[in-house]
């Protein structure tokens, strides 16, 4: 499970929680798909918010927080949808192990990959209403203590350039022949 | 005390909660039991089409759903793929943008659950597999820089439709290039990047495009080729002129490919005038 370890983390855990947990704010009220910046209350250096959605499916998307100093990886992350994690932890029980999308990562005092999902995210009316993406971004600065400074929380516009539709194609084998 | 059967009736119990699984569309997708080293639990797909159930991996290997490597280029995974798909008798096939699935597919609804154990362990070991870097780590971080740099050099001066970067000759996977240009729908420039972090990096490099060239000149597809292009390295550490000028000698003659040296890259303009 070497991967999900990172180490700068685990050395330097205090500033990990300092960035995690102390205030933070964004100033754009668009986001397009890009990164952009992330202005900490009390840590001058640089830190980026990252929006990714994946191309043909606008309901797949994932926000990152980003900041070298204190590991090349993003340091806390929401996906959407993807891939199951497995919270790697001695004393769980095997089923308390398994997370699956939508869920947050974020890293313990062991630097070990920890993925959660919060209260909204297991109520099953809150966690359709959180495919939004807009509203789910919402709920992503509220998790790490981001303040968008603005009466109401930004909006995420989704490729504004090249599709004015907003697509969800989510069944993997549609269109797909299987010979 | 629990005596070790119930310890084991509970072994089971624990397991079998772990499948689980999401509608997408018409397709299902199954959450399973098996793990990577990499902490995810592997999900398979399944869907019925024309009367064959297809159990497939939903294109999330190649599309690295799984924050997972998949280099094809890296002999290493190569083998140890090719092993695993004659192994579990895996299919492929590509979807939009070219995304490979690998997948299995029946008529008898009760042998699903053996073609989900199939995908489920398949999985679960190349997503593992992908984790150990089994090259050189400076040689592949210069491989990547040198790609990187020449994909993008290529992409300022020739339109996105025409180029195929890191394609394939043909619909069989088989020969790749690192650029294709597709000046007519019949007529091809075939583009190979010629690097190495070291002296011998760098002669595997040259026998490598020299073996891709002999390949495509017996292709089917010889007759579509119009000119091929080797883009040479010269600035990194494993270009050494004096030792390599015969194998690139070789190379050059036995090829015929046109020479561009990285730092006359300006060169590549008038060769591939469209």
């Amino acid at each position: 499970m070497s991967k999900e370890i990172i180490p700068e983390i685990r050395s330097n855990y205090d500033f990990y929680n300092q960035l995690l947990k102390e205030r933070k704010s964004v100033f754009e009220s668009v986001i397009s798909i890009e990164s952009i910046p992330v202005v900490h209350s009390s840590y001058q250096g640089p830190m980026l918010l990252i929006v990714n959605v994946k191309k043909n499916d606008s309901n797949f998307f994932q926000f990152k927080l980003k900041c070298r100093d204190i590991c090349p990886t993003p340091f806390f992350r929401f996906d959407s949808d993807g891939d199951t994690h497995r919270n790697f932890i001695a004393g769980l029980t095997l089923p308390e192990q398994q997370i699956p999308t939508p869920h947050f990562h974020y890293y313990n005092q062991d630097g070990l990959n920890i993925a959660y999902k919060t209260p909204p995210l297991l109520e099953e009316d809150q966690k359709k209403a959180l495919q939004d993406i807009s509203l789910c971004l919402a709920h992503f600065f509220q998790e790490s203590n981001i303040n968008t400074e603005l009466e109401n929380f930004c909006e995420v516009k989704i490729l504004p350039q090249l599709l004015p539709l907003v697509i969800s194609v989510n069944d993997p084998h549609a269109n797909i022949i299987f010979p | 005390m629990k005596t070790l059967q119930d310890i084991f009736s509970n072994i089971p119990f624990a397991f079998s909660s772990l499948w689980k699984y999401k509608e997408r569309g018409n397709t299902l997708e199954i959450i399973t039991p098996y793990a990577t080293t990499s902490s995810k639990f592997v999900s398979v797909f399944l869907s019925l089409k024309n009367g064959e159930f297809i159990i497939s991996d939903g294109g999330w290997i190649d599309e690295r759903i799984y924050d997972n490597t998949f280099d094809l280029e890296d002999d290493c995974f190569s083998k140890i793929l090719d092993h695993y798909v004659n192994s579990f008798d895996i299919r492929q096939t590509n979807g939009l943008g070219n995304k490979t699935y690998f997948y299995k597919k029946t008529n008898i609804i009760q042998t699903v659950p053996s073609l989900v154990l199939d995908l489920s362990v398949f999985i679960s070991n190349i997503i593992s597999l992908a984790e150990i870097e089994f090259n050189d780590k400076e040689e592949k971080e210069s491989v990547t820089r040198f790609g990187k740099n020449a994909n993008n050099y290529l992409k300022t001066f020739i339109d996105s439709e025409k180029l195929d970067l890191g394609g394939y000759l043909g619909e069989s996977k088989t020969i790749k290039f690192n650029a294709i240009i597709k000046q007519t729908s019949t007529k091809l420039i075939l583009i190979n990047y010629i690097t190495g972090s070291n002296l011998s990096h760098f002669s595997n490099s040259i026998s490598k495009a020299n073996f891709i060239f002999e390949l495509a000149e017996k292709s089917k597809y010889k007759h579509n080729i119009s000119s091929k292009i080797s883009i040479i390295d010269n600035m990194s550490i494993g270009y050494k002129p004096d030792r390599l000028s015969g194998f690139l000698g070789h190379f050059f003659e036995n090829t015929n490919s046109k020479e561009v040296k990285w730092t006359d890259k300006e060169k590549l303009k008038e060769l591939v005038s469209l």
